[in-house]
């Protein structure tokens, strides 16, 4: 049975083929680091909120203002999507249909997912390499004009996994930056990487010193959510990640 | 059974449980615990400690605790309510371990405020020759 989920756009919001950037809670919140800090360096507000019966029972409070705890941040020219609570996993396929359905209606060029990837000697790497993943041609060309490593073969899980295909289904080009991230601990380090790839790809300036000075700030804050979302993360299969697929050509 | 069934116990009182401690003033740092082969391997993420000088250590045979100082108190001026009032100096975690270790081979490393502690199993596994 579909779920209802419901994206309510505050009054005003107004764009011409936006570039999506999505970063939802999963290895190592590089995602959701990476969306925060570009919401901040780029001054965006909340264009929208997503709500559903299937989420948790939670309303975020900042500033003592009542925030919803999954938001969409924008601009004409750009959307941010992020939440600051894990995704039930039962809730992902409904969300990630609503979501490239309301893609497809704004018209979006291009939808790039920021995720990381778990490597055991995380420890050791001090600049994360990333990797990108497309839906289609035009997708993959945007990843090799860019000079970033192209993820061949292998299993991704989770929800930039279905948007790939979702959006892919709808003919919008859609991208998925993995950066070596850490499974289980915030990972601003990888998110930095990421975001130097969206810099790249959408010819933008995004300075990732701040993100570095604040590492140990943003790894203190986002430990509850690491926390919420290391439950989330078997259930999505995420362990499948780190297996060989078996192939036939 | 009943150490199966304690260990199941802790895990969910860990995640249920807040990621603080008021009494003690103190964080709970997040910990990875991986069973390899001939050992365990505990990272533990400690930011805001920056020296190795600041982490105690101590193991026995199914238990590793840490405390680790933080090179500056953590005090969230707008969170929550008597929480406001709160300012945290250091992490503390006791974890039980999977399997029997031997303290006395343990090694740690300290990198980028991830601690990484080796712990060497008890239960040695031998390579069988096959004639």
């Amino acid at each position: 049975m579909q779920k209802e989920i419901k994206i309510v756009e505050k009054e005003g919001i107004k764009v011409t083929s936006p570039v999506v950037i999505e970063g939802f809670p999963d290895i190592g919140l590089v995602g959701v680091i990476a969306v925060s800090h570009i919401v901040d360096q780029l001054g965006l507000n909340e264009v929208a909120y997503i709500e559903s019966p299937s989420f948790p029972p939670v309303m975020v409070l900042h500033k003592g203002i009542l925030t919803e705890p999954v938001r969409i941040f924008g601009n004409e020219k750009v959307l941010l999507v992020t939440s600051e609570i894990a995704i039930p996993p039962n809730v992902i396929y409904d969300l990630v249909r609503a979501l490239a359905d309301w893609f497809k209606e704004k018209r979006a060029k291009l939808v790039i997912s920021l995720t990381g990837i778990p490597v055991q000697d995380r420890m050791e790497i001090d600049n994360p390499m990333v990797f990108g993943i497309g839906n289609n041609d035009d997708a993959l060309n945007i990843i090799k004009k860019n000079k970033i490593e192209i993820m061949e073969e292998g299993f991704i899980a989770g929800i930039y996994a279905l948007l790939l295909k979702e959006c892919s289904r709808r003919n919008i080009p859609a991208i998925a930056i993995l950066a070596q991230s850490f499974l289980n601990y915030p990972d601003p380090g990888a998110a930095a990487s990421a975001i130097s790839s969206v810099n790249k790809i959408l010819n933008m300036n995004i300075d990732v010193k701040p993100l570095i000075e604040r590492s140990d700030e943003i790894r203190i804050k986002a430990r509850d959510l690491m926390r919420q979302t290391q439950g989330a993360m078997g259930a999505m299969k995420k362990p499948l990640e780190t297996q060989i697929p078996m192939m036939y050509h | 059974m009943s150490d199966w069934i304690d260990e199941i116990l802790e895990e969910f009182e860990a995640l249920m449980s807040p990621s603080w401690d008021a009494t003690e003033k103190c964080l709970v740092p997040l910990v990875n615990i991986e069973d390899r082969n001939n050992e365990i391997v505990v990272m533990v993420d400690l930011p805001f400690v920056e020296r190795k000088e600041d982490i105690d250590l101590s193991v026995t045979e199914d238990r590793l605790e840490i405390i680790a100082r933080m090179k500056e108190g953590i005090k969230w001026e707008r969170w929550g309510t008597c929480q406001k009032q709160l300012e945290f100096k250091t992490f503390r975690k006791s974890i039980r371990l999977p399997e029997k270790v031997d303290p006395e081979g343990a090694k740690a490393t300290f990198r980028n405020g991830i601690l990484k502690v080796l712990l060497p199993k008890v239960r040695k596994r031998y390579t069988i020759k096959i004639l």
